[in-house]
């Protein structure tokens, strides 16, 4: 059965968010794009979402501010959200996985680490349902 | 106000330059823009209006004043700008240090005990040697008190004899027969006399005539007293002998008791003293006999003459009339020579003999030590402050030469912070384009169609391009951070460079609707003497940001000058950035990297490329901006460069 995840993508930068709606569509996913992290929140109130992609650098309200703000929220506290990220130190990789990220996506990405991270999500859901 | 304010410190290193950054926080930057720039030969100061050059004078060579002066003011911004960073201490100001002073009082405590023992071993010498003069002294003395009483005392029974046969005899006594007596008097005893009740001279064992004598003072003193006394004159010159003698006397006394004469024997005062030819008492000594009364009979020093003296006050006699045996060191009133005596009483002849030794002579072999200890020692103080001063001069090369490895250490420690910051940021800087090139590649791996395809291959041009101009701008800041790229100063048309700088902008500024425009003030010299390759490349940078960060409106280049300082401004009306992202501009390879948010990105490198550019061609760079209201880049270039701030690009 194929399960169709409903994803919100986060990025400043149209190219960037454009690229992961792209590969996501072709996985079949439901996708919607926000540019600002004060409009991925007025989302995340309005509808429901399986999952978050969340590009750090952006003016305003940082990646990392956004995700504080997600986890502050109780019913959004295991929601999984993803650091679209060009840092690719190990240390910085920890300090996004303490500040409440569930997993990194390294630019420069491809359709298969997209495919991974939408394969991880769901197999921690059916964890979840079972 | 302007909100940042840097300065960098170059290092002169022995082989590499090596650079410094440190950056004031915005509140602290007092208006104020300092560039400091620190080649091999001096330093330049570049303030808001004027560049002030601090010469170093010969590189090898003592720093002038004005250099050491700039860089305590260097050292004091340092101080108020950087809490945390120590401030560096320049060599030519180090003091002494704890660890020289340390050495240096150990120097001085050891020279102070050698000194010391040296004084105490010469006054134990002193002591001991005085000792064993009293004691040499003493013995001397005694032998000369016996043998001036056995002397006297044979004297004495020629005297008692001759009395008691003259007593005898009566009138019919006459000496020069008295053949007995030559075995009992000396052969040296000059002559043996009698004095008669009257005075004159009545009989003599030499030729003579009837003398009156009365007047003498062996005569008087048993004319007056009634005792039987031996008694000594003091040398007198002979009315019969003709010679300076002692006489010695004793009194006859008639059978009724009265005053019968005086028996007289002469003898010379060498008789008591020739003891004194078997001695050696130095230059300087003295032998003596002298009377209770004062008067000397017999002395002896080296050549001397008889000696008709009364010396009753000298210090000699009157210690011996107070003690019968001891010492004294005295200062003889005739000569000025401290003497050390030895005296004693011969009680039964009114006597005092005394032996004296000069100082000099006592302590000739003393004073010999004392020289050979004094110039010993100061062998060793000469040897032990030459030692020390070599040690210091060696330790103060030994501690420049630390504090030259400590700073290169500090810079290879930068250079190598540097370059980790610069990996991780070229890293990121290139992911965000490869993001584009490899993801929409990766799209068009599929089958889409045409106006996608064309979509995704602008994306694929744009990102290329992007990561074109990065590279290029890794390249020259990684050339301008081994201090490989030089300055090449040439006149150039100030105009003509602005236009050409804004060249490659025209078009895209006009797709957009915004304005380029390039103004000159009136002042300004046609040509400038500058890099114009370097100043190109740092105008570039700054229009490429003022375009790509402007939506509306335009942006300006305009240039004026004043006090011969050339400033060229780029403003534009775009979205700006704060104080706080301000401080980071300038930062270059650090991380994080710039939190510059732009749908453009690519920021990261342009500014601080621009910053080391215009630095490299003596001038400075600054950015004034504020969020929403526009950025300004001011390039302030000295009319005359100062100079090169980089001699090993100069070479090139």
């Amino acid at each position: 059965m194929k399960v169709v995840l409903k994803v919100l993508v986060v990025d400043d930068n149209r190219l960037n968010s454009r690229l992961v709606e792209i590969f996501l569509l072709r996985l079949g996913m439901q996708v919607q794009s926000v540019s600002s992290g004060a409009q991925a929140l007025d989302c995340l109130a309005a509808h429901c979402f399986d999952l978050v992609i969340l590009d750090l650098r952006m003016p305003e309200m940082s990646g990392e501010q956004v995700c504080r703000a997600i986890r502050d929220q109780a019913h959004l506290a295991s929601l999984p959200v993803i650091a679209y990220t060009a840092h690719s130190m190990p240390e910085e990789r920890g300090r996004m996985l303490a500040t409440g990220f569930t997993g990194l996506m390294t630019k420069p990405i491809s359709f298969a680490d997209v495919k991974r991270v939408c394969a991880d999500v769901l197999s921690g859901a059916s964890e979840v349902e079972a | 106000m302007l909100p940042v304010c840097s300065a960098s410190q170059h290092l002169a290193g022995s082989a590499e330059r090596q650079t410094l950054a440190f950056r004031a926080s915005p509140a602290r930057a007092e208006g104020r823009v300092w560039s400091c720039c620190r080649a091999a030969d001096g330093i330049v100061l570049t303030t808001q209006d004027q560049a002030q050059v601090f010469h170093r004078g010969s590189p090898a060579g003592p720093w002038t004043a004005p250099y050491s002066k700039a860089c305590r003011m260097l050292a004091k911004l340092f101080r108020q700008r950087s809490s945390d960073a120590p401030p560096e201490t320049d060599p030519v100001q180090r003091c002494w240090s704890r660890t020289e002073a340390l050495s240096l009082a150990g120097v001085l405590l050891l020279l102070t005990l050698v000194w010391s023992a040296v004084v105490l071993q010469s006054k134990r010498d002193v002591r001991q040697v005085e000792a064993g003069a009293i004691r040499e002294l003493h013995n001397l003395c005694l032998a000369f008190a016996e043998s001036s009483a056995s002397r006297l005392q044979s004297v004495d029974q020629a005297i008692r004899l001759v009395r008691r046969e003259a007593q005898r005899r009566g009138a019919s006594f006459a000496l020069a027969g008295a053949a007995e007596f030559s075995e009992l008097i000396d052969a040296s005893l000059s002559q043996i006399a009698i004095i008669g009740s009257n005075g004159f001279l009545s009989d003599s064992s030499l030729p003579f005539s009837r003398i009156d004598l009365s007047d003498r003072q062996h005569f008087r003193v048993h004319q007056q007293a009634s005792d039987d006394r031996f008694f000594i004159s003091p040398p007198v010159l002979g009315r019969v002998s003709n010679r300076w003698t002692l006489q010695a006397t004793r009194r006859i006394t008639t059978v009724g008791g009265g005053f019968g004469g005086v028996v007289v024997i002469s003898l010379a005062s060498d008789r008591l003293t020739n003891f004194y030819s078997s001695l050696d008492l130095g230059a300087q000594g003295v032998m003596t006999l002298v009377g209770r009364d004062g008067w000397i009979r017999a002395q002896r020093s080296a050549g001397d003459k008889p000696v008709v003296q009364d010396i009753g006050q000298s210090l000699v006699v009157q210690a011996a009339l107070k003690a019968p045996v001891g010492s004294v060191w005295v200062v003889s009133p005739g000569d000025p020579v401290e003497r050390l005596y030895a005296f004693r009483t011969l009680d039964q002849y009114d006597l005092i003999a005394f032996v004296g030794r000069s100082r000099d002579d006592i302590m000739s072999g003393v004073y010999q030590l004392r020289r050979i200890y004094v110039g010993m020692a100061g062998l060793f103080t000469m040897l032990l402050l030459g030692l020390s001063a070599l040690l210091l001069r060696r330790v103060r090369q030994q501690s420049a030469l630390v504090e030259d490895l400590r700073l290169s250490r500090l810079s290879a420690d930068t250079a190598n912070e540097m370059k980790s910051r610069f990996l991780a940021s070229v890293s990121h800087e290139l992911r965000t384009p490869l993001n584009g090139i490899l993801g929409y590649a990766e799209l068009m791996l599929e089958p889409v169609s045409a106006s996608e395809t064309q979509e995704y291959a602008q994306v694929i041009h744009a990102s290329g391009q992007q990561l074109h101009r990065l590279v290029n701008t890794m390249l020259d800041l990684a050339r301008l951070e081994s201090g490989r790229m030089g300055a090449c100063f040439a006149d150039s048309n100030l105009t003509q460079m602005l236009d050409e700088a804004c060249e490659p902008y025209r078009t895209n500024v006009q797709s957009r609707q915004l304005t380029l425009q390039v103004s000159v003030d009136e002042r300004c010299p046609d040509e400038i003497r500058t890099d114009r390759v370097r100043l190109l490349q740092a105008l570039d940078c700054l229009i490429h940001n003022a375009v790509k960060f402007t939506e509306r409106g335009g942006v300006r280049v305009a240039a004026y000058c004043k006090s011969q300082v050339l400033t060229i401004e780029v403003s534009d009306t775009g979205m700006g950035i704060s104080a706080a992202q301000m401080a980071q501009v300038f930062a270059r390879f650090e991380a994080p990297p710039l939190a510059l948010i732009h749908p453009g990105q690519g920021a990261g490198l342009g500014l601080p490329l621009a910053k080391e550019l215009t630095e490299l061609i003596g001038g400075v760079l600054l950015i004034d901006s504020t969020p929403t209201n526009g950025t300004r880049a001011t390039i302030m270039l000295p009319l005359r460069p100062p100079l090169a701030t980089d001699t090993q690009g100069r070479k090139q």
